[in-house]
């Protein structure tokens, strides 16, 4: 918050365009300090979200459900064109089994603003298989409290029936 | 509005200063750019704000020109050489999106922005839509944006039909 008081009585043209000209310099360098200052602290918390959700997608790489937890916050839910919100639960017994036919991940993509996430990966099954897909995370106090996968080309998910 | 925001106050006391209101103005309008270019740098995750940034206006534009059915407010945000890519679309280009996809455009009645997210040249969107025959869809769309143009969209299928003239849904 910044406060600039100008004060004039009977001023002269020339001293009120002084005033002006040094004013909307101040405010620019305020402005210019303040949005450093805000990247700045955006960007190790959107440092942090990435490495967050990028564990996501090497938990399941590794078949690794203890670190997938880790980082799930309490009320995650799983939503694709196939799932509406379902629970971590719902999520282990639907979800957690394509792990098993997952062969790796490689981040296509990454954009992420604070606790907004979205993430394109090309993932691989174990047999070869594309599944590219946009992944939109929300983030809460250094969790993951929602992810909304979008489907792309390819198989969808390692076990989809219907490719 | 949470996130980030730049504020300042400006406060000017005049007396018995005609020109003063004009001044005042001119300072307060000067603020008000400065505080818009600030904030709109400035990482939020705030999707109204995005949308008023250059890309996010470029971006709103896309799907102003879908729900009209304007071909020639299409044309002018699309870079040449653009592409675009769905499940059932590998990198086609103009004139393949205007002969395979723009007959969907009659069909749609709305299609609002979610969710926007953007980072350089890279712009996400979440935007859901209903068809004339109200189906709904939800798809999340990537667009790359590179001197004031669409180079290339992407779309990711969400619930719903997808798009309007999906003869699977």
């Amino acid at each position: 918050m910044v406060v600039y008081t100008i004060k004039t009585k009977i001023m002269k043209l020339t001293k009120l365009f002084g005033k002006i000209l040094l004013v909307l310099v101040l405010m620019s360098g305020g402005a210019g300090v303040a949005q450093t200052a805000a990247l700045k602290a955006a960007g190790p918390k959107n440092r942090q979200n990435e490495k967050i959700i990028r564990a996501f997608f090497t938990a399941f790489e590794k078949k690794d459900w203890n670190s997938l937890q880790q980082i799930l916050a309490d009320g995650f839910t799983f939503s694709s064109p196939v799932d509406d919100h379902i629970s971590i639960k719902a999520f282990k017994e639907r979800c957690w089994p394509n792990a098993y036919k997952i062969k790796r991940f490689d981040v296509d993509k990454v954009v992420i603003n604070g606790d907004d996430a979205v993430i394109i990966t090309n993932g691989w099954t174990t047999t070869g298989k594309l599944f590219r897909n946009s992944d939109c995370f929300k983030l809460k106090d250094g969790k993951i409290i929602a992810d909304e996968c979008f489907f792309g080309p390819g198989v969808n998910y390692p076990n989809n029936s219907a490719k | 509005m949470s996130g980030i925001c730049l504020t300042g106050c400006l406060i000017i006391k005049t007396k018995n200063m005609k020109l003063t209101h004009l001044f005042s103005g001119i300072l307060l309008a000067g603020f008000a750019l400065l505080a818009q270019a600030a904030s709109a740098q400035t990482i939020t995750g705030q999707t109204a704000a995005l949308e008023n940034t250059p890309k996010g206006k470029i971006v709103k534009a896309w799907y102003t020109a879908w729900e009209k059915g304007d071909w020639n407010l299409m044309t002018q945000i699309l870079a040449d050489g653009f592409t675009f890519s769905s499940p059932l679309d590998d990198h086609i280009k103009i004139n393949a999106v205007k002969e395979r996809c723009w007959p969907n455009a009659g069909k749609i009645k709305t299609v609002d922005v979610q969710q926007m997210i953007m980072n350089g040249d890279a712009v996400f969107v979440i935007a859901t839509g209903y068809t004339t025959a109200g189906k709904f869809l939800r798809n999340c769309d990537y667009f790359t944006i590179k001197g004031g143009k669409i180079t290339s969209y992407e779309c990711f299928f969400g619930p719903g039909i997808n798009f309007p003239n999906n003869p699977a849904k």
